[in-house]
């Protein structure tokens, strides 16, 4: 890869990281969720200061471009992001429907209660 | 010892049915000298049902959000088990379902007969004045097949929201009731669990007022039929033990 190139990349690939740790510090992404990106920056950079590292791989593995095989890596990553997410929101929503219950149910009875005083 | 019975009835949006039908209930209660207890349990409706319920005295639970069907019908149970009672009956708000054919669905769980009762549409002939689409009894019928290949046992009504459980049932519910197909599913849940189910004949009405939870758009069925078609299959690969 160009030098030049490499350089615009990893700048672009250190605002993302900067962006994310302003949202983990603002309290919008709990570190948990972020890791997971943070970790990808990271591995990008790495991935992108080794010379000829991707070349090298991209040959080993049989790809006969370097960015076929960065795409179907992206893509990889981008679904098991998406699926980890369904399962976030699956979860989150039982969690949402056993509240609104527990707290209906709690409701009512202390309304009950009030209403006999 | 007397049991204690209650009428679970969830109500979206029903403020023109809601107080005809715990009227029938109060009514038929006094004439038959029984005691019902009833809880709408109102799911987060945006009309005046909130209302009606609230100036007409009728117990009810306020859900703070809108949780569908499934949601507020487990909140009916998870009100059962708290409270204790010994029978708890769904009943729709919508005045489909008719109490006189209450105590029919309650007899075979007092008489230790069955621990979940089904108020079925289609098991008699003479029954089913109740118009329903051929299109819905091919979809009935599937759902029926598939719960006799997962569970060997026969249920003519797959979707009748008109059932008692005993509270070995209640209990389960209280903690785990499948949300989207709820009907179909927690009878095979039940079935798993070696409890015996029954299914007995009533008549429903056509609603009066209110839109189907399964009818209201023309992609909804479909996506109806795949989710309980999974869900059921899903269910009765669950472990014995640990579902």
């Amino acid at each position: 890869m160009e030098r030049r190139l490499s350089l615009i990349l990893v700048l672009v690939i250190c605002l993302f990281i900067l962006v994310i740790i302003n949202f983990i510090k603002k309290d919008n992404i709990s570190i948990k969720y972020s890791l997971i990106w943070l970790g990808s920056g990271v591995l990008m950079i790495i991935a992108i200061m080794i010379p000829n590292f991707l070349n090298k791989i991209s040959h080993l593995l049989g790809f006969e471009l370097v960015s076929n095989m960065i795409f179907m890596i992206a893509i990889i990553i981008l679904l098991a992001i998406c699926f980890s997410f369904t399962i976030i929101v699956s979860r989150q929503t039982q969690k949402i429907r056993l509240l609104i219950q527990e707290v209906s149910l709690m409701k009512s009875r202390i309304e009950e209660l009030e209403k006999k005083k | 010892m007397k049991k204690k019975i209650l009428l679970i009835i969830p109500a979206y949006n029903e403020e023109k049915n809601i107080k005809k039908v715990y009227d029938s209930i109060v009514d038929y209660n006094k004439k038959n000298k029984t005691d019902y207890h009833v809880i709408v349990i109102n799911d987060g409706s945006k009309d005046n049902t909130k209302e009606i319920l609230e100036n007409n005295n009728i117990p009810h639970i306020n859900l703070v959000n809108n949780l569908g069907i499934g949601g507020a019908v487990q909140t009916g149970y998870k009100y059962a088990k708290e409270f204790n009672y010994d029978v708890a009956i769904q009943f729709d708000g919508d005045g489909q379902h008719d109490i006189r054919y209450a105590k029919k669905l309650i007899n075979p769980i007092i008489d230790g007969q069955a621990d979940l009762v089904i108020g079925s549409r289609f098991l008699e002939k003479d029954m089913s004045d109740f118009k329903s689409t051929r299109i819905r009894r091919i979809g009935i019928n599937w759902i029926s097949f598939l719960i006799k290949i997962c569970t060997g046992r026969k249920l003519t009504d797959t979707t009748s929201g008109f059932r008692a459980a005993n509270k070995k049932v209640i209990s389960l519910f209280a903690d785990n009731y499948p949300i989207d197909s709820a009907e179909p599913s927690s009878f095979v849940t039940i079935s798993r669990k070696g409890y015996n189910t029954l299914e007995v004949s009533v008549s429903m009405k056509e609603r009066e007022g209110g839109v189907s939870s399964i009818t209201n758009h023309f992609w909804k069925p479909i996506y109806y039929m795949i989710n309980v078609s999974l869900s059921i299959v899903i269910t009765s690969l669950k472990s014995r033990r640990n579902s």
